[in-house]
């Protein structure tokens, strides 16, 4: 008998206790005001008009409204990395009505897929089923080949020079002048493949220092530099400071000046110096060195800016190659009669598989093709799914939240609740989910004001 | 006695009076609060022994802000002109005011604050009175052979520095708790992007691993950046500043760490005083320039390069005696001496001369400082908050209280006074770590 009670006391203390630590949950925070004031405090609550924060030095909590707020942002404690699961798929959503190139982005485990769903789990919220006609692009990233993937984070680069030349924002780090040069050492293996997005205003001016052998002075004794200048782009190497013969120049590179953007991936083999460098996912160029020197080389990639005009650097993703340079060529040279049809499967090998993704069956991906209705493709063998959905876009709302997630996803949604660790909020394609409120770095409101949007970002972007 | 004495001396103009009658608004402040966090609004009154009530554009309700929870309030106010004729007492805790000596007696200074009223102050809790407080040059330039600490892409011209590349410039200096820091530049075509740092520990600036400011000046804009040496740097203050035709300009940036003021001029125009909640850690000894040009067909020229100080407190210190007063003459001679008056018209300085009691007069105009014998032990600060007044006088209280349009405070030496909030520059609260 009172071993039953001592049970039952028991039972109740942990379940009194594992509720007060669920309750217990503070979310610190720092609103950033539309005129300039800023408040430090803890979220009580959240909706679709207001937040309320509780600062340390007020007695009363404050409820601020969101048309007054430009940004919020968390400071949690760091969200958990999910342990690795064989595949992690990106969805990039289509861009609200009338605001062109602002995409949200979601990633997670595909759960399943039907002709006009497909489920995804995110790390920080319940799985949730994305509309189809309202996505942009699907990729499949495999964890395993990753060696640096995210909006390039300056705090854990060396800096040199003019400190203030740089400066931070969701998108990625802005070098406003010539001084701004930072750099990196990934112990990079010797075949590596990276990408990098940039964005200008005026003038493209960027090099990129290539397997450095050192990361703690402002250029590197040895190196291969990769410049892209204006339309042309140059290579060249450095042993032990000096450069060694002229630079290697290749005209006509595959961008539009006019575009002001570019994404440029370098399939890298530091044994042989060669470098293959796809921009906007053209071919255009392959520089072999005649007399590859790899001891001589390290892991270290530096970022610099040559001008005195600002340069964004975006996203940054270094991953392990395979050293197959035949079928990534085909990766960006999408046949013409292929890329007619009405979906497409890449593989990671190169091939494209016409057809559509109708489910997802044990890990395997089943596609209605022309030839068979139940191909199998294991879903980590695929590198990219394109379809040509009918025109669909989704509404912007007035009250439309853009949160930013601890790992750079970005969802627009409108917050309803708030309730212990849980945002209840709305997305356009994928309706109502929960989120955990730990995994959530920033809010942004405001977010389809152009007058507002020039204050967020740097003078530039 | 002397409290009775000192109650409900009015510090500020009779005009004040007038307003008392009246239910008065808030007075418009921007405050600074804990985790960096800043308020713009107005201060609608404040009870030390209650809250603050703040109101604030963002919410409907005034805030209720916890006494002392507050880092600072900086008062928005234009800046006035500073009266000619000033001079500097300082208290034996610190304080200090500014005004016109009225009369010196064996017990009293009595004071005319700029704004008419008298305030009789006893002598010993007087530490000096300064009356020409002078600015001390540090630097002054450019010329060949001042004191470079490093000049890079700089050459000299008639009495400047001229550059027709991106140059920089670094000067060793002992910076002290004030100083103002004066800049001319001008150029040929377009203008140079001018980046000045402020008290940074090191002159190369690697990385943003130290605490300091910079001062960005563009042709249309002007920023100023706080650096620390463990958080990431944070904008203070950005301003539009008006394209000038004349390509030229000219800036000034006054610091006063105890205050944590920077008062950004420009043009002779003061555009912003920024508070800085951490500006004890700033306290490097460079002051470095560096200049973006476009390309060499727009050379930028720096005319004017100028570092002035306050006078040197610590000298006044180290002369104090605890037997006799002490009178600095112009010409930097020390008088022993007991001081007996000054005259009615305010004109001669008498004193007995310590050594042989007889009894001598000095010219106030001839008079640099007086400082007088001092008996009494350090004053232990027990002070809450410190108010910091236009111009640079300041006074520590213990307790504070607004109400229509003025402050009442508690001063350890001078008792209850009563202070126009047009008069405050700005309010910080003391932590018992100060």
């Amino acid at each position: 008998m009172n071993s039953t009670r001592l049970v039952i006391i028991v039972t109740l203390l942990s379940l009194t206790a594992h509720t007060s630590i669920a309750k217990d949950i503070k979310h610190k925070l720092i609103a950033y005001c539309l005129n300039g004031d800023s408040i430090t405090g803890e979220c009580v609550a959240l909706d679709k008009k207001s937040i309320s924060i509780k600062p340390s030095y007020t007695r009363q909590a404050l409820d601020l409204a969101q048309e007054k707020i430009l940004h919020v942002e968390f400071q949690n404690s760091k969200f958990p990395e999910q342990s690795a699961n064989n595949h992690e798929a990106i969805i990039e959503l289509k861009d609200r009505y009338g605001y062109r190139g602002h995409h949200e982005r979601l990633s997670g485990q595909v759960q399943q897929i039907t002709p006009s769903h497909l489920t995804i789990k995110p790390p920080f919220s319940n799985p949730v089923s994305v509309d189809r006609s309202l996505i942009n692009s699907f990729e499949i990233i495999r964890p395993a080949s990753r060696i640096y993937s995210q909006v390039i984070d300056l705090d854990e680069w060396q800096t040199f020079g003019d400190p203030s030349a740089w400066t931070k924002t969701d998108a990625g780090i802005v070098a406003q002048n010539q001084e701004a040069r930072i750099a990196k050492d990934f112990a990079l293996p010797d075949l590596v493949k990276l990408s990098l997005k940039i964005d200008w205003k005026k003038r493209l001016g960027v090099s990129l220092y290539l397997f450095t052998d050192t990361c703690d002075r402002p250029t590197p004794k040895n190196s291969y530099e990769l410049r892209l200048q204006h339309s042309y782009m140059y290579m060249s190497k450095t042993v032990d400071g000096v450069q060694v013969a002229q630079p290697h120049r290749i005209k006509h590179t595959n961008y539009s000046h006019k575009s002001q953007v570019t994404q440029i991936d370098i399939l890298m083999d530091r044994k042989t110096g060669t470098f293959i460098t796809f921009l906007n996912g053209t071919l255009v160029h392959t520089f072999t060195d005649p007399n590859p020197s790899p001891e001589l080389m390290g892991g270290g990639i530096y970022i610099l800016n040559s001008y005195n005009e600002p340069i964004r650097f975006k996203h940054l993703s270094i991953e392990h190659w395979n050293g197959n340079s035949d079928s990534t060529k085909k990766q960006y040279a999408i046949p013409t009669s292929i890329s007619q049809s009405q979906e497409t499967i890449q593989l990671i090998n190169g091939d494209i598989v016409p057809g559509t993704a109708t489910s997802v069956e044990d890990g395997d991906v089943i596609v209605d093709t022309e030839f068979s209705p139940q191909l199998r493709i294991p879903i980590d063998h695929i590198y990219k799914l394109e379809s040509q959905a009918a025109p669909n876009q989704p509404k912007a709302e007035q009250h439309d939240v853009r949160i930013t997630f601890s790992n750079g996803d970005q969802w627009i949604v409108e917050m309803l609740s708030l309730k212990n660790n849980t945002l209840t909020a709305t997305n356009k394609a994928f309706g109502e989910c929960e989120i955990n409120l730990q995994a959530v770095k920033k809010l942004e409101f405001n977010i389809y004001d152009n007058q507002i949007n020039a204050t967020r970002h740097s003078k530039n972007w | 006695m002397l409290a009775l004495e000192n109650i409900l001396k009015w510090f500020s103009c009779g005009l004040v009076a007038s307003q008392l009658a009246h239910a008065a608004p808030g007075t418009s402040a921007t405050i600074y609060l804990d985790h960096n966090d800043q308020l713009q609004g107005e201060v609608l009154s404040f009870d030390d022994s209650q809250s603050l009530q703040f109101l604030s554009p963002l919410f409907d309700e005034p805030l209720q802000i916890l006494p002392r929870s507050f880092h600072s309030i900086l008062f928005a106010a234009k800046e006035q002109k500073t009266e000619t004729i000033r001079h500097r007492v300082t208290l034996i805790n610190g304080d200090r005011l500014h005004g016109k000596i009225n009369s010196i007696d064996k017990q009293f200074v009595t004071l005319a604050t700029p704004h008419t009223k008298l305030l009789k102050i006893k002598r010993s809790d007087i530490s000096n009175i300064t009356l020409r407080p002078e600015k001390q040059t540090l630097f002054q330039g450019p010329t060949e052979d001042s004191d470079w600490h490093s000049l890079t892409h700089w050459d000299f011209e008639a009495k400047a520095l001229y550059a027709t590349q991106d140059a920089k410039l670094a000067l060793k200096l002992p910076l002290h708790e004030q100083f103002d820091f004066t800049m001319d530049f001008s150029w040929d075509r377009r203008p140079p992007i001018m980046i000045v740092t402020l008290a940074s520990p090191s002159p190369t600036r690697k990385g943003t691993d130290s605490n300091f400011y910079t001062v960005h000046v563009s042709s249309s804009r002007i920023q100023i950046h706080r650096f620390y040496s463990d958080q990431p740097n944070r904008l203070l203050d950005s301003f539009p500043v008006p394209e000038t035709k004349q390509n030229k300009r000219a800036l000034s940036v006054y610091r006063h760490r105890q205050s944590n003021t920077l008062k950004i001029t420009v043009d002779g125009v003061h555009c912003t005083t920024i508070i800085d909640p951490d500006s004890d850690q700033v306290k490097g000894h460079f002051i470095t320039v560096q200049s973006q040009v476009v390309n060499s067909a727009h050379p930028v020229h720096i005319k004017r390069l100028a570092l002035f100080s306050d006078t040197n407190r610590k000298q006044h210190e180290d002369l104090i005696s605890s037997n006799h007063d002490l009178i600095l003459s112009e010409e930097n001679e020390i008088i022993h001496a007991n001081i007996t008056s000054v005259s009615e018209n305010g004109r001669l300085l008498r004193y007995r001369k310590f050594d042989d009691a007889s009894a001598q007069s000095i010219a106030m105009n001839n008079v640099q400082s007086i400082l007088f014998k001092q008996n009494n032990d350090a004053l232990e600060s027990q002070s809450k908050y410190r108010i910091y007044l236009r111009g640079t006088g300041q006074l520590s209280c213990e307790k504070l209280q607004s109400k229509d349009q003025h402050y009442t405070i508690e001063h350890p030496l001078l008792g209850q006074l009563m202070i126009a909030t047009s008069e405050i520059q700005s309010i910080t609260a003391l932590h018992n770590d100060e």
